[in-house]
C-alpha cells in the first residue's frame, strides 16, 4: 500500500513539475553581417535560451538572463583604458511572440573616491563630483517604468567625465535642459554655485527575438555597426550516447 | 585448485582480443580513411587595372593521398574539422550525413575569400573536394586578384587497426 502510494506521488511530483516550469527552448543562431561597399562578410554566432517570462542570450562568453519584470545589473567591469569602470544591467519586454532584452551601461569613474556623492535608483544613476550645499534641487525624473523623484544637490568645484544622458520621457523633457552637463545658479546675492549630474544609464544595445519566424537582430546603439541579423533554429546538441 | 599463474594467460588473451574488438567495432563504425588520388591547384594573378592577362603562379597535378577520420560527432579532412552538429566557433564549418555519404564545407568572405566543399560517397569510397580562393596580393608594386582553384579526387580505403 505504501509503495503505491510513493509512485501515485511520484507522479504527482512529475505532473506538477511539468505544469509549473515553463518549458525552456535553446536557439542557435548564424548571422552572415555583409559589409556595405565591399564584398567582405562577417560570420557571427549567437545563442539563445527561451522560455515564457526569461532570455538568455550568450554574450561575452557567459549566458546573461533576464526575467520580465525584473531589472538584473552585471558587475562593475574596470575600463582600464578610458579610466571609468561601467556596469551593464539587463531587461526584458516580451509581446506575444516577440522578445527584447535590452543592455543598459552606465559608467563612473575608475576609482569612486573621486567622487563625492552616488545615487542609485532603478536605473537612473547619478554621481557628484564637489562640495555639497546646503540647498537641495529638487528634480522630478521619470524613468521608463515610472516615475520617481531625485533630489539633486548643488555642488560647486565640478569636473568631469565621460557618461551618458538619460533618456526622458515626452512629458518631462524640459527637465532634459537641468541634465545638460553643468548648470549655474544663484544661491543669494551675487553668488553663483554650479551643479553637475550624470544620469548615464543609456541603452547600448538591445536583442529583438522572434520566436515565430526564428529571427534575431542585435541592435547597436551606436554609429559603427547599426544591427545584425541572425537566423536561429532550435539547437539540436549531440546526445551523451553519441559522444 | 587451478594456480593463479595458469589463470593469467587466458586472461590476458581475453582483454587483447576484447579491446581489439571494441577497437575494430569503432573502427566499422567510425573509420579512418586513407584517400589517394589526384590533386590540381591552380592558381592566378589578374593585375586590377591596365594589362589583365593573367599570371600563372602555380599550376600543380600531384599524385597525393589524404587522411580522412570519420567520428561520431565529426569529419576531419587533411586537419580540417567539420561538426555534425552546431556548436560555437569562429568558422561555419559544417557536414551533414546524406543517403549516399557526407558532404559539407565552410566559406570565408572576410579579406581573402575561400568556399571549400566535399563530398564522400560510401558507396564509390571516394571523396572529393573543391577550394575556391581569391584575394588582394601586390606583385612588383601592382596590385591584383590571386584567383585559386584546386580539386582533390580521391578513392579511398579503410585503415583497419
Amino acid at each position: 500500500m505504501a509503495l503505491k502510494i510513493n509512485k501515485f506521488f511520484l507522479i504527482f511530483l512529475i505532473l506538477l513539475d511539468g505544469c509549473t516550469s515553463s518549458p525552456e527552448t535553446e536557439y542557435f543562431c548564424e548571422s552572415y553581417h555583409k559589409y556595405p561597399n565591399s564584398d567582405d562578410v562577417s560570420y557571427d554566432q549567437a545563442i539563445l535560451k527561451v522560455s515564457d517570462n526569461s532570455m538568455c542570450v550568450m554574450d561575452r562568453e557567459i549566458f546573461q538572463c533576464a526575467t520580465s519584470g525584473k531589472i538584473t545589473y552585471l558587475p562593475w567591469k574596470n575600463q582600464f583604458n578610458k579610466g571609468t569602470e561601467d556596469q551593464y544591467s539587463l531587461s526584458l519586454a516580451r509581446n506575444n511572440k516577440n522578445y527584447k532584452l535590452s543592455f543598459y551601461k552606465i559608467e563612473r569613474p575608475e576609482s569612486e573616491g573621486s567622487v563625492t556623492k552616488i545615487e542609485r535608483s532603478g536605473r537612473i544613476y547619478f554621481s557628484y563630483k564637489g562640495v555639497e550645499l546646503n540647498l537641495p534641487l529638487s528634480i522630478n525624473q521619470a524613468t521608463e517604468e515610472n516615475i520617481k523623484t531625485f533630489t539633486l544637490y548643488a555642488i560647486s568645484n565640478v569636473e568631469y567625465w565621460n557618461g551618458r544622458m538619460i533618456r526622458m520621457s515626452d512629458s518631462l523633457k524640459s527637465y532634459s535642459e537641468i541634465f545638460d552637463d553643468v548648470k549655474n545658479y544663484g544661491v543669494g546675492g551675487s553668488t553663483f554655485k554650479s551643479y553637475y549630474t550624470r544620469a548615464n544609464n543609456g541603452l547600448a544595445y538591445s536583442y529583438e527575438f522572434n520566436s515565430q519566424d526564428k529571427s534575431l537582430i542585435l541592435n547597436f546603439n551606436d554609429e559603427t555597426l547599426k544591427e545584425r541579423q541572425y537566423r536561429c533554429d532550435v539547437w539540436i546538441k549531440q546526445k551523451w550516447w553519441q559522444l | 585448485m587451478v594456480s593463479k599463474k595458469k589463470l593469467l594467460l587466458p586472461l590476458a588473451v581475453f582483454i587483447t582480443l576484447g579491446i581489439l574488438s571494441v577497437r575494430a567495432t569503432e573502427q566499422f563504425l567510425y573509420p579512418d580513411l586513407n584517400c589517394s588520388g589526384k590533386f590540381n591547384k591552380n592558381k592566378k594573378w589578374i593585375r586590377e587595372t591596365g594589362n589583365k592577362l593573367p599570371k600563372i603562379l602555380e599550376n600543380e597535378n600531384l599524385d597525393l593521398s589524404w587522411s580522412v577520420l570519420i567520428r561520431r560527432d565529426s569529419i576531419t579532412i587533411e586537419n580540417d574539422r567539420f561538426p555534425f552538429y552546431k556548436e560555437l566557433s569562429h568558422i561555419d564549418n559544417f557536414a551533414k550525413k546524406t543517403n549516399i555519404g557526407i558532404t559539407g564545407g565552410y566559406k570565408i568572405d572576410f579579406i581573402q575569400h575561400y568556399k571549400y566543399e566535399f563530398t564522400y560517397n560510401k558507396i564509390t569510397n571516394q571523396l572529393t573536394v573543391e577550394l575556391n580562393a581569391r584575394g588582394k596580393h601586390v606583385i612588383e608594386n601592382e596590385v591584383g586578384d590571386d584567383i585559386l582553384k584546386a580539386t582533390f579526387l580521391g578513392k579511398c580505403e579503410r585503415k583497419w587497426l
